[in-house]
């Protein structure tokens, strides 16, 4: 596994996606903003460069010659995707504190707050759990599978992003006292974790079934 | 001890099925694995690896079952698709990687490779020919002390001379390492140089499955006249008609010793020529 994994992060993506988070962690220094975007710039930037790059580079003819198990294919990629997700909201984390050091806290979208970061973390689940088990249904195609996590992001964005600035019990909620924001973010945070896992967990039950 | 052995195999497709394919090769030898493009070759390969899931059937490599010891029987093989990964990337940067998964990777044999390949490592693969990416492939399988090399066609693409050198490199590893190699290739003439046994598949089924001598002698070449033709007519597997009278295909068993026409030893090319038309005339 541990080869498999420093292969995908040395061989397969390309060094250019371990910088890029911190260009866009740089989106968080723009006044006013829809903060939760910079997330999803990894959904339609790096994601589909990575997984094109497989089909590209016939990273799956090298795999089916190396004498690994199945299931540790869909491991060690998901878990290369989780690890550059890490990434995003550890980089992200230490750009939006400058942020409210800067510019303070108030923001007319969702806040950068400790809620923002578990509403983060918890998006990066619901990608997961939408993209990863669709694209290992073929371990080749991830055009649709990319389209469905895309559409299921933007709808939960939306719900938070358009809640907070119309409804005060929204902001209440995700913007209010602190005691408030640490349950919110340790509830999503969890939620997120544990979205993750199923996804892994699917991810690996299906490559199992597939022609490689 | 059999390297393969392979029972009831089977793999449905919409369009094309894996028939019920049974194999075996004896360690220490080479099988050449012949048929015409969309036989069944790679589909054969692959399912026999876990590459494609098989519908049924029981495969067994080095005595092992694959599907309770994929990963050690993987550490033993070297396995050859011809496909090249990571065109952008230098050899250098692909081996660093790829030996890390074989506790048996041997760097001073991989090196002495390189070496005689007379492949230099900072290239990139793309800017390999055909036949040095060839090698290097071949080169990564022999790295790790493979006691199988499984080599799907691994000529097509390749110029005479460098088909000819890479056959004499079959053959030395034979000698040298007690390895078996399947090697499959629609070039037949490649197998008559190097091959002991070969099997034959045609549209999803072996047909033949047995020594190279065994499957030459098990068939004859005829050629004659359009009157000779009709005498044999029915016993032909196929047969081609043309300005001079006709050649085809027979079973040794069912030459008579009356027959006129001129009957002869053929190629394992014949073989496949005449088996692809089924029985009946080429036209």
């Amino acid at each position: 596994m541990k080869n498999l994994v420093y292969k995908e992060l040395g061989l397969s993506i390309n060094k250019f996606f371990y910088i890029l988070p911190l260009f866009l962690s740089g989106l968080l220094f723009i006044p006013n903003w829809i903060f939760l975007l910079v997330f999803y710039y990894f959904f339609w930037i790096t994601v589909p460069q990575i997984y094109g790059a497989y089909l590209q580079q016939g990273d799956y003819k090298l795999l089916s010659a190396l004498p690994i198990k199945r299931k540790d294919i869909a491991t060690s990629k998901v878990l290369s995707i989780f690890i550059l997700e890490g990434l995003h909201i550890g980089l992200a984390v230490i750009f939006g504190l400058v942020h409210i050091w800067i510019y303070g806290s108030w923001n007319f979208f969702f806040d950068i707050n400790l809620s923002f970061f578990g509403i983060g973390i918890l998006l990066f689940g619901v990608f997961n759990i939408s993209f990863l088990p669709a694209y290992f249904k073929t371990a080749h195609f991830f055009g649709k599978p990319l389209i469905l996590a895309s559409v299921t992001t933007l709808i939960y964005g939306f719900v938070f992003e358009f809640g907070v600035t119309k409804y005060q019990f929204m902001r209440d909620i995700f913007e209010g006292k602190i005691s408030i924001q640490i349950i919110v973010f340790i509830v999503s945070a969890l939620l997120g974790v544990f979205l993750s896992y199923l996804a892994l967990k699917i991810s690996q039950k299906r490559i199992v079934e597939i022609d490689l | 001890m059999n390297s393969i052995e392979i029972k009831n195999l089977t793999k449905k497709y919409k369009t094309f099925t894996l028939d019920n394919i049974n194999l075996s090769i004896p360690k220490g030898y080479i099988m050449g694995f012949i048929g015409e493009n969309g036989a069944g070759k790679t589909t054969t390969i692959k399912t026999m690896l876990n590459i494609s899931k098989r519908d049924e059937g029981q495969i067994k490599i080095l005595g092992k079952d694959i599907d309770l010891n994929e990963v050690e029987i993987k550490t033993k093989i070297g396995y050859v698709s011809g496909d090249i990964f990571y065109p952008k990337k230098t050899i250098k940067e692909i081996t660093k990687y790829y030996k890390r998964f074989y506790k048996d990777w041997d760097e001073p044999i991989y090196q002495s490779y390189l070496s005689q390949f007379n492949l230099d490592s900072n290239k990139k693969i793309d800017e390999l020919s055909k036949g040095m990416q060839l090698k290097y492939l071949i080169t990564l399988a022999l790295s790790h002390h493979a006691e199988l090399l499984i080599l799907d066609e691994p000529t097509s693409g390749l110029d005479p001379v460098a088909r000819d050198n890479l056959l004499e490199l079959f053959q030395t590893i034979i000698e040298n390492e007690d390895t078996t190699i399947l090697f499959s290739t629609h070039i037949t003439s490649d197998l008559e140089k190097c091959a002991d046994y070969i099997t034959f598949i045609k549209d999803g089924r072996i047909i033949e499955s047995c020594s190279k001598d065994d499957l030459i002698d098990a068939y004859r070449y005829v050629t004659g006249s359009e009157s000779e033709l009709e005498q044999m007519k029915s016993r032909l597997i196929s047969y081609k008609v043309h300005a001079f009278g006709f050649n085809g295909l027979i079973m040794t068993s069912d030459c008579l010793k009356t027959d006129t026409a001129k009957i002869g030893q053929p190629t394992l090319d014949d073989i496949m020529i005449f088996y692809s038309s089924n029985r009946g005339a080429i036209l």
